[in-house]
């Protein structure tokens, strides 16, 4: 496939902000038709090395050489217009408006007079979704596809603009495994018609499957380029973080004590006739696809969704929970899917750690300062957060360090259940440990954990327990030992799915 | 990361020292307190250009004719930071101010009660619509800007309500002097410093940043975010009602258009002041130094015989500068 002048190299890349060296002397090469996975923790300078490739950042120094030339890119657009454009992870899309304004936004056709020829416009437009494989009217205003279909359409988006190259960061955070495939189908198809992608993902398995080469950034060095073939995950993993993992997930050996948390029969929007059980000192998985209902399920059991029916037990005893505050007040907690919904951005770490509980800060209403201030430094160290100090903002920290934040309020809380909603999506991979071992730790100190994930091997390496869910209702229960991918995965899939979608 | 830790849910552990080093940041010192410089640099010009402008007179003048859209920007303050905009207050201002007036009879303990009465009663009604009907509080108090002012023309038939010989226990509320310093200055400091205490100290006041901030997020943290948002409307009638009793004290004279405008002069000072429409972010001390940029200024161009038209210009200008300048200091 490759040819003398490959279609993009990047030489001796380096970017600096004030205090921080992003980048320091990268190299990159993608060939025609390749996929390069690109790799690294959080802060290794992934992001920062693509928006250079896209022009939203100026590098301090290095080469972009397109099919051998020298070439800058000042601006998005023109990066854009040499045929390098970027799928992002949370798409940036105009939901109000139809597909076909945001897939040809910026090269609508114009008829007479400048206007708009939308029959030409919503052509092109089903032209270009056909190549993605894409079923859906041009005239659907966007807000109505799912979180896969924007991202197939911000495919569609690059294509319309005859990208050569196309970076898709973090492709399938929110996608189901069927929809990865149907990703990775089009992409394949899309590489054999000469067209390049950077892959950037924190699923290695994924990176087995799609790519060809891999590139591993560290600290803002690029540290190795390795076939595919003749590389390993675990080499992988050691190589990002520079040192040997060994097992990531903390060793099981819990003793489950009385109940905590039943719901029988509960019912709401987006699950129906759910029960089970979780025990003190206990971890259990929900596994299931994306719109399984895990979400619907964790928010109604807070309170933060209305119940239709069913009851919910806490300590053995019923429980009105109507809104959040009666859950917490039960002693149940809740850390949502979207770590956003958890943080409170311009404020300190100091306010967003001791949020939840006034009780532990105030007197009648009235904050002792210097208890919140030495609350909040005492749990900054036990949860090792990496902070300057407890007045930093918290939009400064980290994903990870957010997301001890967050759990560092329950902790203080008191709580005696914790639910975790995809605790670790889009953390690096240290990060992920610490939480793993939090967790873990928690669960050894007596308190009951409900952990949802969509990735399976961490549904598998932390839980006594795993539920599965499928389409609204609980489909099976499988003990934390017999667990494993293939019986998750048989459960968690429609049932009427064809048996070959069932492998991982 | 793989050393043993102290349990982390059990007592024990001691506080982290997290202090750090800072390197001195001129320019970011600059943009933080772009504000205070304004208001020095004001100060100096004036009294550069006109011997008159540091009597204490002028300058106790200056800041009683500040008084009522400050009190009003106070509350604003509230309703900005938690993510909204009060645009009823100064018709709520005109409406105390005519009851306020119209009661004067009866002492201005009943008159001031009657009249912070109504801007307790369309705060409420304000903060109900926005969280029980989830309107826009633009909307909302749009529509409630519009229902008060007619409320207005309506009781005083569109004309003066004139107080007639009004007590000098009427009038000391506005009028009065506390030795050189007027009257409702100092009880603008006296609100100013018990919001400023209350934003600061009080869980209520935390949960008005974070409910501004996040509400989902502030929701999902147990935080009642409704009642919050209702507290807040119901504090920024009562304030702009307040404003109207000072100024019926004032002026003994009940105006049918009392207080026109004044939600725009106090939305600009909140502004100036650096809390920002995104929400969780600012603070009443920045209002008050608003309040003070934009009065000083103003007598500042008097003094200097520039036409109020003219003025116009350069508030305008200065409103949209302020706002750029703590867009910068947000991404600092």
């Amino acid at each position: 496939m490759r040819d003398s002048a490959p279609l993009l190299r990047l030489t001796a890349i380096s970017k600096s902000f004030p205090g921080v060296r992003a980048l320091d002397g990268v190299d990159l090469t993608v060939g025609a038709g390749e996929v390069v996975a690109l790799i690294g923790e959080n802060g290794a300078g992934k992001s920062t090395l693509m928006k250079i490739l896209n022009g939203i950042y100026q590098p301090d120094g290095g080469e972009i050489a397109l099919d051998g030339a020298p070439v800058p890119f000042p601006t998005p657009h023109a990066a854009l217009s040499r045929g390098v454009s970027m799928v992002h992870q949370e798409p940036k899309l105009c939901l109000a408006l139809s597909v076909t304004e945001n897939v040809l936004i910026g090269r609508l056709p114009k008829g007479r007079l400048g206007a708009i020829d939308w029959r030409r416009a919503h052509e092109r437009t089903r032209e270009l979704l056909q190549r993605v494989g894409m079923r859906v009217e041009p005239t659907t205003a966007t807000e109505r596809l799912s979180i896969a279909e924007r991202q197939l359409l911000q495919i569609a988006k690059a294509l319309a603009s005859d990208s050569r190259l196309i970076v898709l960061d973090e492709p399938t955070a929110s996608l189901t495994p069927v929809e990865v495939d149907v990703l990775f189908g089009i992409v394949r198809d899309l590489q054999a018609g000469g067209v390049s992608f950077i892959y950037i993902s924190h699923h290695l398995e994924e990176i087995f499957r799609i790519a060809q080469s891999v590139s591993v950034l560290k600290d803002g060095r690029k540290v190795a380029d390795r076939k595919v073939a003749e590389t390993t995950k675990e080499e992988l993993l050691s190589l990002m973080v520079g040192r040997d993992l060994g097992n990531r997930f903390p060793a099981k050996g819990r003793r489950p004590g009385a109940p905590a948390l039943e719901v029988r029969n509960l019912t709401g929007r987006g699950f129906r006739n759910v029960s089970f059980r979780v025990h003190k000192g206990e971890v259990v998985g929900i596994a299931g696809l994306v719109g399984a209902g895990r979400t619907e399920l964790a928010r109604a059991i807070f309170g933060a969704d209305p119940i239709k029916g069913g009851e919910i037990l806490v300590n053995g005893k019923p429980a009105t929970i109507r809104n959040p505050a009666d859950a917490i007040g039960l002693g149940v907690a809740y850390i949502a899917e979207d770590r956003r919904d958890g943080l409170f951005m311009p404020l300190p770490v100091r306010e967003n750690i001791t949020v939840v509980a006034p009780e532990a800060i105030a007197t009648n209403g009235i904050i002792r300062e210097r208890t919140q201030k030495s609350i909040a430094l005492d749990y900054i160290k036990r949860l090792n957060i990496r902070t300057p100090s407890g007045e930093q903002p918290i939009r400064f920290l980290s994903g990870g360090n957010q997301q001890k934040c967050i759990l560092a309020r329950w902790i203080i809380k008191g709580v005696q259940t914790i639910i975790f909603d995809e605790p670790t999506r889009g953390i690096d991979v240290g990060a992920k440990t610490e939480i793993y071992r939090l967790i873990d730790q928690l669960a050894s100190e007596g308190k009951a954990v409900i952990l949802i994930s969509s990735e399976l091997p961490e549904i598998l390496g932390m839980s006594d327990r795993v539920l599965v869910m499928e389409r609204g209702r609980l489909s099976g229960e499988v003990d934390g030992h017999e667990a494993t991918e293939e019986n998750l995965l048989a459960l968690a899939l429609p049932t009427n799915t064809p048996s070959h979608e069932l492998q991982p | 990361m793989t050393e043993q830790s102290p349990p982390i849910a059990g007592p024990g552990a001691g506080a982290a020292s997290a202090t750090s080093a800072r390197s001195v940041n001129w320019t970011g010192y600059l943009v933080q307190y772009s504000n205070v410089l304004a208001l020095v640099a004001i100060l100096v010009v004036a009294s550069i250009l006109s011997p008159y402008f540091f009597s204490s007179r002028n300058i106790f003048n200056v800041l009683r004719g500040a008084t009522m859209v400050g009190i009003v920007a106070v509350g604003m303050t509230y309703v900005i930071l938690n993510r909204g905009i009060d645009l009823s207050v100064g018709s709520l201002v005109g409406l105390s101010a005519a009851l306020t007036a119209s009661f004067a009879q009866h002492g201005l303990l009943v008159a001031a009660s009657i009249g912070l009465a109504s801007g307790l009663a369309l705060g409420l009604a304000n903060g109900l619509m926005i969280t029980a009907l989830r309107l826009q509080p633009f909307i909302a108090t749009l529509g409630m800007m519009i229902f008060a002012r007619g409320l207005v023309f309506v009781y005083t038939g569109g004309s003066n309500i004139v107080v007639d010989n009004p007590t000098d226990a009427f009038s000391f509320l506005g009028s009065g002097y506390a030795g050189p310093i007027p009257v409702p200055v100092l009880v603008f400091i006296a609100i100013w410093a018990v919001a400023a205490w209350v934003l600061r100290y009080t869980v209520f006041g935390r949960s008005i940043y974070a409910v501004g901030a996040n509400e989902e997020a502030a929701r999902l943290s147990g935080i009642n975010a409704d009642r919050n948002k209702i507290l807040v409307y119901c504090i920024s009638g009562v304030l702009a009602a307040f404003a109207g009793v000072v100024m019926a004290s004032r002026l003994t004279v009940g105006e049918p258009n009392g207080g026109t405008l004044y939600e725009l002069d106090a939305i600009a000072a909140v502004l100036i002041g650096g809390t920002t429409f995104d929400g969780g972010v600012g603070s009443v001390h920045g209002t008050v130094l608003g309040i003070l940029i934009l009065a000083f200024l103003s007598n500042v161009l008097n003094l200097l015989n520039i036409s109020p038209y003219s003025q116009m210009l350069l508030k305008g200008v200065i409103i949209v500068l302020a706002v750029v300048v703590s867009e910068w200091r947000k991404r600092k």
